[in-house]
């Protein structure tokens, strides 16, 4: 079975002149598994409150996948800054719809910023939004 | 992070490879910034409760000095004193309290939906 890692080497990199190319990335279904949730919750330490609600800090993960879903990340790129918001609970079990799109980049001598806004529905209704600003590396 | 590496799909070589890190300006590997997301909103889950859920927005974010594998960090939410329902959040390492690893602001807010 191959890996994430290698899924990861087969996807086109998604270089700062193709983010601000693409502007906008195609929304889609994000749901979460058992086996990613128990990892979450080992990973960060956060006890299964019986909620059944996704753990707010996965928007952290899905945010990103916003804009790499489909692309890889060039190495060496950092984050800067992220915003996050939640308006709404979000179910276990029922699959997140997520978008991005690119709201502002710009390249200062060889400093490349970008701005990605990310949002996720549940059941057609806002339930997170995502701001990040990466420094990209090419 | 290997372990965040897989859930996230991200292995930027930053954060899991070692010999790629080295060579950087942080002369080895970090954690992921968005894994120190994650655990800032699950310390605001349990200090503000279920409005974390409806309101709650983490901003301001900055990374200020790495976060390192190996080494253990203390993350505290200080209640403004000013500003009702906001907290200002710290990560920093517990055998050097003077370094500021990362900083945020935590607040429950009722505001228009983001567009850019």
């Amino acid at each position: 079975m191959t890996s994430a890692r290698e899924l990861q080497k087969q996807l086109p990199e998604l270089t700062f002149d193709l983010a601000r190319e693409l502007g906008e990335f195609p929304a889609f279904d994000y749901e979460i598994t058992d086996d990613e949730l128990a990892s979450y919750r080992e990973l960060t330490g956060t006890p299964d409150d019986g909620s059944g609600l996704v753990p707010p800090g996965f928007a952290a993960i899905f945010g990103r996948l916003g804009y790499l879903r489909q692309h890889a990340m060039p190495p060496g790129g950092i984050l800067l800054g992220q915003d996050i918001r939640w308006l709404k609970p979000a179910k276990l079990g029922t699959p997140l719809r997520v978008g991005a799109r690119v709201t502002h980049a710009e390249q200062i001598d060889e400093k490349r910023n970008i701005v990605f806004l990310i949002n996720a529905e549940q059941d057609g209704e806002l339930v997170s939004q995502i701001r990040i600003t990466a420094r990209w590396p090419k | 992070m290997d372990g965040w590496g897989d859930l996230s799909t991200d292995f930027n070589p930053l954060h899991v490879d070692p010999e790629y890190a080295a060579n950087t300006q942080f002369g080895g590997t970090i954690a992921h910034g968005h894994y120190n997301l994650a655990v800032m909103h699950q310390l605001m889950l349990e200090v503000a409760g279920e409005a974390w859920r409806t309101g709650g927005t983490l901003r301001k974010v900055r990374f200020r000095a790495p976060v390192r594998p190996g080494n253990t960090y203390v993350l505290t939410a200080t209640a403004d004193a000013e500003q009702a329902d906001t907290w200002r959040l710290e990560i920093r390492p517990q055998d050097d309290a003077d370094t500021l690893s990362a900083e945020a602001e935590a607040v429950i807010l009722d505001e228009p939906v983001w567009t850019g």
